[in-house]
């Protein structure tokens, strides 16, 4: 059995997403150039998806059990929301920063390949496995979005830009993703009761769940009173991503960490 | 705002918060630490957990049906008392996430003051009170009158109302027992693990058979002297599939022949199905420099040799213990008015029998596929509906946020 190669697929990915920015970058004006890069990117989307089909099929589970397949999902996505919202709203920094945020993931993976291991433990055979982690990365990605939001209203570049439309994007990301975020949670409490028995033990890992849930639920609700001063309310956003990262990576080098059931295996 | 109103009069804010959180907290551990570390676990035991949590929900309802006015209801129902009482309530999470939890009395400072099992400590529990008192006026504001254009987030701070109140006062209630059986014997009682006691069940359970499903096993190389695999991150892993071809470090492989379950007779290995019969692989491995060697590997099991093919002075070939794919034990059980019921216990897929969820647990892992020894769980949890209510309302909630997204803020 032949591996599919995974760095030639990353690095065509990731080169002509990089054409592609340069290309509107570069010729803002011109719209035959711009509908052309809008449909190259595209097509690294969709590339890209089309690896994770055929690896799905190649390890017949969902490539979702290691950390670097589940980064894959995050590149898919965030690439993904990031080129929708920029033709919702027609930010190009927005897009800029998401395509690099997706290719540094795919990187990342190209750098230190994994085992695509084709055993899942039987814990992990459950309907539940594919919704708990989809609606996860997708909650992940549109919160790291979120978080992109809040670098730029950090770092205002021109001082009297308004910045009304930002704080209502990142609300809005903040929104998507808190309600995706809610629901992997759940989820995973309901999958948790049918395959340990409990749905909530405290273990590391749904600690770390719990407290990045916990400071996006205080963004949201500082958000909606404005009694601290606006960069706060970011610089928490900021902080809350930092919290969720923690969660993804950080957990399984944690002291607390050495009897999880669940950190990720590799 | 806070910083031009006076403390504790009307509007109570953020300081407030931080003084009462603060109070909290310390109060909380304080108590942990004159009780020497003993928690709430035994306070919190049926009824007396019920007695609180009545105490809790009659003390909301009167500072919302009699004290609506007066600064703290009207506090506890705001977006200050909820930031304070979520930060609080992180707190106890931030502990139980860095440091480690368990549930054995120790000794030390951070178990006197709680920190070894934050979620039956005292400081927990004044978390939690405070942020239900907050979440249940919240709630009641919304409620009376029902505040329709609000209707989500009504419903999202119901649903986890409920979810946090039945997790943290019925979490008490929950009993886990673990029954051990073999084949074709009838066990009648279970023991819990937390007390180590023994009890007799109002039911008999016979194990009829224990089936274990396993992958086809790895191949790896391991290293002659150090005897530790050179995996590679798993580059240098390879799960055996039918007749394949591949390179390890320096070395083809291929397999010229796979038997699931083998016996060897002789220098060969046959297909047999025995107890103790193990995987086994004919290999043909070609070297750098040309040349070529065939040998059977194989895992072994309890009672078959393992065998490995030593490839040079550094290296060896080997297969490692297949892993399971899935294990099921099928069951019987009788209650005590004769009545026969079958089921099938597997991994993810529990079955609810008089009160109970049965779950399959393990089963003797020194033996594998050929144990006749299956651990089964039952777990009593009266407050899982509760929870489960809480839980829809939850997504309900969830849902709809996603639906309206947020609202455009001057
Ligand atoms: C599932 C978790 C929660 C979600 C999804 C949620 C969501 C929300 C939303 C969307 C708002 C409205 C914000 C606005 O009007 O701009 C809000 C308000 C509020 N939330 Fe939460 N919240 C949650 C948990 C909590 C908790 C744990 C508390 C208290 C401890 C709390 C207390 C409040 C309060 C006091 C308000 C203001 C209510 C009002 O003005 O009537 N929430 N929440």
């Amino acid at each position: 059995m032949e591996w599919i190669s995974f760095p030639n697929y990353a690095i065509v990915t990731i080169t002509i997403w990089v054409v592609s920015l340069f290309l509107k970058g570069i010729f803002p004006n011109n719209k035959a150039v711009l509908k052309t890069a809008d449909i190259i990117i595209i097509g690294g989307i969709i590339l890209l998806g089309y690896y994770i089909i055929q690896l799905w099929v190649l390890l017949e589970r969902p490539p979702m059990r290691t950390l670097g397949e589940t980064r894959l999902w995050y590149s898919l996505f965030l690439s993904a929301i990031g080129f929708t919202f920029f033709l919702r709203w027609r930010y190009y920094w927005f897009l800029v920063l998401s395509i690099l945020f997706a290719s540094m993931f795919l990187l990342m993976n190209i750098i230190s390949p994994e085992n695509f291991n084709k055993t899942l433990m039987p814990a992990l055979l459950s309907p539940w496995f594919v919704p708990h982690v989809i609606v996860y990365i997708f909650a992940y990605s549109t919160l790291g979005a979120s978080s992109l939001v809040a670098l730029k209203l950090l770092i205002p570049l021109k001082k009297s830009e308004s910045t009304i439309e930002f704080e209502y994007l990142a609300d809005n990301l903040v929104y998507i993703g808190f309600a995706f975020l809610t629901m992997g949670l759940l989820f995973g409490a309901l999958w948790a009761k049918e395959a340990w028995g409990h749905y909530w033990t405290w273990d590391p890992k749904e600690t770390w769940a719990f407290l990045t849930w916990s400071v996006y639920l205080i963004y949201i609700h500082l958000r909606s009173k404005n009694v601290f001063s606006k960069r706060t309310t970011y610089w928490v956003l900021l902080l809350a991503f930092i919290v969720l990262l923690v969660c993804w990576f950080g957990v399984n080098y944690l002291p607390s960490a050495a009897n999880s059931i669940h950190t990720y295996s590799s | 705002m806070a910083g031009r109103r006076k403390i504790w009069t009307a509007n109570w804010a953020y300081k407030e918060g931080l003084i009462i959180g603060v109070g909290l907290f310390i109060t909380g551990i304080s108590l942990e630490y004159f009780t020497m570390g003993r928690g709430v676990k035994s306070l919190m035991e049926f009824p007396f957990n019920i007695y609180f949590l009545v105490g809790l929900l009659i003390l909301t309802l009167l500072l919302w049906f009699t004290a609506r006015k007066i600064a703290i209801t009207q506090w506890l129902g705001s977006v200050p008392a909820a930031v304070s009482s979520i930060s609080l309530f992180l707190i106890m999470g931030l502990i139980m996430g860095l440091n480690m939890q368990t549930d054995q009395v120790q000794s030390g400072f951070l178990h006197f003051i709680g920190f070894t099992h934050i979620s039956t400590s005292w400081p927990y529990m004044f978390s939690v009170l405070f942020l239900l008192l907050s979440l249940g006026i919240t709630c009641l504001k919304n409620i009376f009158p029902l505040n329709k254009s609000k209707l989500g987030f009504t419903v999202s701070h119901l649903g986890l109302f409920v979810v946090l109140i039945s997790a943290n006062f019925g979490g008490s209630q929950l009993v886990r027992l673990e029954m051990e059986l073999q084949e074709n014997r009838i066990t009648t009682y279970a023991t819990n693990k937390s007390d180590n006691q023994v009890y007799n069940l109002p039911f008999a359970v016979k194990l009829n058979d224990f089936i274990l499903d396993e992958y086809n096993p790895k191949l790896t190389i391991v290293n002659n002297i150090s005897g530790e695999m050179i995996h590679g991150n798993g580059k240098n892993i390879i799960t055996i599939d039918s007749s394949i071809k591949f390179k390890i470090l320096k070395y083809k492989i291929e397999i010229l022949n796979y038997i699931e379950s083998a016996v060897k007779a002789g220098d060969k290995y046959y297909f047999n199905n025995e107890p103790g019969a193990c995987p086994a692989a004919h290999v043909n491995v070609t070297f750098e420099d040309g040349h070529q060697i065939q040998a059977w590997l194989s895992c072994g099991s309890y009672n078959r040799q393992f065998e490995s093919l030593k490839l040079d002075s550094q290296n060896s070939l080997v297969m490692l213990f297949p892993e399971p794919k899935l294990f099921v034990s099928e069951i019987q059980l009788f209650n005590k008015k004769g009545d026969i019921t079958n089921a099938k216990l597997e991994v993810n897929k529990p079955f609810d029998y008089d009160q109970f969820k049965i779950y399959q647990l393990s089963y003797d892992s020194n033996l594998g596929k050929w144990s006749d020894t299956s651990v089964i769980e039952l777990i009593y949890d009266p407050w899982l509906p509760y929870v489960y209510i809480g839980i829809f309302l939850m997504i309900i909630g969830a849902i709809y946020m996603l639906f309206t997204g947020a609202v455009k803020k001057k």
